[in-house]
């Protein structure tokens, strides 16, 4: 029993910790783009910036970021051109999202560019993320 | 009548001992191939440059894979040559109309993979013949656009893959090459979703 209790409390302490780990890379990013003179963060302006049209000179002439990632962030995404599946961006339903600083780093860099035409802005990156996390 | 009947059972006997002798020769000598490895002279080189004819080395770095497997199939190395891959390399940042910049690190990383396991640095299976495909004055930047792949290809039509709904595009050669993980290109491992063949 005494066995069992602390297995249990182990493992919630795993959880815990886990979401902490979670909570951190978040947390380090938002801290980094406040540090850079943006903020307070706004998670309608970071919902507009992910579901609006943006122009592009070459095709597709309009894109957003839900083309691929679906308006339905709870669910699985799919690649516009090349069909490959994204996993959902909620982190509700998938924990791992937000997790790795180099990784959104990575992939804010290049869809920004791309979709939007430009790198984000450090209030734009805040918004986004502040909008994202809370799916 | 009789002796008919004996001729057509020993001809008979005769084929069936000709199948199993060149069933049981051949599965010992993929065996004996398979543990040779993949270099080799005389007939055991001869039988192993068949066996391997239609693969190509799988991809076998994980950081590759990662990076860019992450958005096609990761396209084992052995398909272009050097000089293709350092040219698509040349410009990720509009990577076939996408951005798929790396930072310097994965750059290295994905560079050393694809320079080290291109198609002019491997002498067996399909990578000699792709190279040999290739014009040495040209680049091509699709494994696609290659005489080879063309070639291969010639039977398979556009509404059986690039206006087909379940694949849309000749690039996406997972769809089909069930086992392009093992580096497998072979007909007998290709499955057409939604009609062509029997998959």
């Amino acid at each position: 029993m005494k066995k069992t209790l602390s297995c249990v409390v182990v493992l919630l302490g795993l959880g815990l910790g886990a979401s902490a780990v979670r909570a951190a890379a978040v947390d380090d990013l938002l801290a980094a783009y406040t540090k850079a003179g943006a903020g307070p963060f706004d998670a309608a302006a970071g919902k507009k910036l992910f579901t609006e049209v943006h122009k592009a000179k070459r095709k597709p002439i309009e894109r957003r970021c839900v083309m691929c990632h679906t308006t339905n962030l709870r669910a699985t995404g799919k690649h516009f051109r090349t069909g490959k599946r994204i996993k959902p961006m909620a982190p509700s339903v998938n924990p791992r999202r937000f997790t790795k600083v180099r990784k959104f780093k990575k992939w804010l860099r290049r869809n920004c560019k791309w979709t939007i035409g430009r790198l984000c802005t450090a209030q734009e990156k805040g918004d986004l993320l502040t909008f994202l996390r809370a799916q | 009548m009789t002796e008919l009947r004996n001729d057509a059972r020993g001809s008979r006997a005769f084929s069936t001992a000709v199948v199993l002798l060149v069933v049981l020769g051949g599965s010992a000598l993929t065996a004996y191939a398979a543990n040779q490895g993949t270099t080799g002279s005389g007939i055991m080189g001869w039988f192993d440059r068949w066996r391997t004819s239609n693969q190509v080395l799988p991809v076998a770095d994980a950081r590759y894979a990662n990076e860019c497997g992450s958005c096609h199939v990761a396209y084992p190395a052995g398909l272009l040559p050097a000089r293709s891959w350092r040219a698509v390399l040349a410009k990720l940042d509009d990577h076939f109309g996408d951005n798929a910049e790396l930072d310097p690190q994965a750059m290295s990383a994905v560079r050393s993979y694809l320079l080290a396991h291109a198609a002019d640095r491997i002498e067996t299976g399909l990578a000699k013949r792709i190279i040999d495909s290739i014009p040495s004055a040209k680049t091509p930047e699709r494994f696609t656009s290659t005489a080879f792949f063309r070639e291969r290809h010639r039977e398979i039509s556009a509404s059986m893959v690039a206006k087909n709904p379940k694949i849309g595009s000749f690039s996406r050669c997972d769809a089909c090459h069930r086992e392009i993980a093992q580096g497998n290109f072979d007909e007998d491992s290709v499955k057409i979703p939604g009609g062509g063949n029997d998959g």
